[in-house]
């Protein structure tokens, strides 16, 4: 075989071969991968109305089959997680309960209509609609585990006549350390906050301590229940601290907030107070030392 | 030498068309952000269309007050001003965990990844359809207790080969803090005993590609009956409200 027959033949078989090790990526039937959108929606309806909601659901796995449902979710926590129930949503929730194919890469929009009839008693419905993938068919017979996955995502509904459920709020905890030390102290405020109302709600407010402002996070609070409220600051949450400057002496931080677009204003105090703790460790630290070294200096003269 | 150019050039161009593959991910999901805003006031009347696409709050945004359209919807959290899907992936569809030693344990991996960063916060739970049986459910691989006592929410260090089971390691973002090491194991939720879904990752906060392995362990002991042991394993993730 000529010199160039040869070449002719190993290059392209050396590309064809090198290559795809080179631009191989994970391969994605192996993975379950879902997103949905939007991640909550909040809905205040009157008996006898029809809202119609999209869920868009994504799969960036391999081939699946989705089943869907809607269930009934309760708070977990105080942060706000949830534990799901085996109750399935009021009959007047309508979706399509077959399951469908969605292939990698797919996308799909899920319609969800909402029509309470006129009678539907006035409460709040908190649900968890629900995609879940089919389990992988066992090929290998071997020792093994299988996987599902359920990706979810709330609905916070509120049946309502007149659209003024009955919201009230308690404030359960505006508490900060009672001492810092002024160089070294943090100051972060726990705020917690309880529904006393028939409806959920979300506190908009902010703490006040001199000329320094923390925006509380408008994090929903179902009726009921008490929730740890966290601060925000451009739409990331934060704790609830001061920022970390020199404070001496009393700090006086006020609590004020409203529910929803209720005017009623709630107000609570914490006080705390900073000192120098630290400086004057140092200081008294200081002092001993030199105090020593005058000490240690005369001694010797002593002893003569 | 002409001919190998447009040989290599040939072989290039169809190299480059059929390994390169389009990833409609990559333009879809990256930061796909469908900007919607939170206090759109246009659908009165429109809600008993069933064409309508409800996109944000449709109807009247004072709330203590309907219009005629009789709702107030809102998707997506206020305090953030663009919805961003929540999501969640496994690395695996199954786990083989091949030909069980007895006394040698067998461990395997899984990478999960969630990302929230639409939501307050997210939990993922974990549980067991049940412990691994055999086809016929004759016999059990039971779920461990460690090498002391461990359960379904409650981590203990799993070293000692006679020590036997089946169980899981947490390790990476957002993992309970009683996973003290990769040493560190517990059971799964066992539906078949009513035990409730466990969490394996939760975050108060909002996060983006908070990424966790799970590392699955199986020690068996010389008696264990000879057989194909299997189960299934569900994992559930949810946003915060």
């Amino acid at each position: 075989m000529k010199k160039t027959q040869l070449t002719i033949f190993i290059i392209p078989l050396l590309l064809f071969t090198v290559f795809p090790f080179l631009f191989a990526k994970d391969v994605d039937a192996q993975a379950i991968s879902l997103s949905v959108s939007p991640p909550i929606f909040e809905l205040m309806i009157q008996p006898g109305k029809e809202v119609k909601q999209i869920f868009t659901v994504t799969n960036l796995g391999g081939d699946t089959t989705i089943t869907p449902k809607i269930i009934y979710f309760e708070p977990a926590d105080d942060l706000g997680n949830i534990n799901l129930t085996d109750d399935l949503s009021p009959n007047w929730v309508i979706y399509d309960k077959e399951p469908f194919k969605l292939r990698g890469q797919e996308k799909f929009d899920f319609d969800v209509r909402f029509l309470p009839p006129s009678d539907t008693p006035e409460i709040d419905h908190f649900l968890t609609i629900i995609f879940e993938t089919s389990e992988s068919v066992d090929l290998l017979n071997q020792n093994s585990s299988n996987f599902k996955s359920q990706i979810g995502a709330n609905i916070l509904l509120t049946v309502s006549i007149d659209g003024n459920p009955k919201k009230s709020a308690e404030i359960i905890e505006f508490t900060a350390p009672k001492i810092i030390d002024s160089l070294f102290g943090k100051i972060i405020y726990t705020v917690k906050l309880k529904n006393d109302g028939n409806s959920y709600w979300k506190p908009n407010g902010k703490i006040i301590v001199d000329d320094e402002i923390i925006n509380i996070a408008p994090q929903n609070i179902l009726s009921g229940y008490t929730r740890n409220i966290s601060c925000i600051n451009d739409q990331t949450l934060i704790n609830c601290n001061l920022k970390d400057k020199f404070y001496l002496g009393k700090i006086t931080a006020k609590l004020e907030f409203s529910i929803d677009e209720d005017p009623k204003i709630y107000q609570k105090e914490a006080i705390s107070y900073s000192f120098p703790f630290s400086i004057l460790g140092f200081l008294i630290f200081l002092l001993t030392i030199i105090r020593q070294r005058i000490i240690f200096k005369l001694w010797p003269r002593k002893r003569h | 030498m002409k001919k190998v150019l447009k040989l290599l050039l040939f072989t290039g161009f169809f190299l480059v068309l059929f390994y390169f593959p389009i990833h409609a991910q990559e333009k879809i999901e990256s930061p796909n952000y469908r900007i919607q805003f939170p206090n759109l006031n246009s659908g009165a009347g429109i809600p008993t269309s069933t064409n309508y696409k409800l996109d944000s709050t449709i109807g009247q945004s004072v709330a203590g007050r309907f219009t005629s359209a009789g709702y107030i919807a809102r998707a997506g959290f206020q305090y953030i001003h663009s919805i961003i899907p929540f999501s969640f992936s496994i690395s695996d569809i199954q786990k083989n965990f091949g030909t069980l030693t007895p006394g040698t344990p067998s461990t395997s991996s899984s990478t999960i990844i969630v990302s929230a960063g639409g939501a307050g916060g997210y939990s993922v739970k974990a549980y067991e359809n049940n412990p691994l049986k055999t086809s016929d459910g004759s016999d059990t691989i039971i779920d461990t207790l460690c090498d002391t006592t461990c359960s379904e929410t409650t981590a203990a260090a799993w070293t000692l080969g006679t020590k036997y089971g089946f169980g899981f390691n947490m390790d990476g973002d957002d993992v309970p803090a009683d996973f003290t090491d990769t040493t560190y194991f517990r059971q799964f939720s066992d539906a078949s005993s009513v035990e409730s879904p466990a969490t394996i990752m939760t975050s108060a906060n909002v996060g983006s590609s908070r990424t966790a392995t799970i590392t699955y362990k199986i020690n068996v002991s010389s008696v264990q009956p000879a057989g194909t042991y299997q189960n299934k394993i569900t994992f559930i993730a949810v946003p915060s409200y």
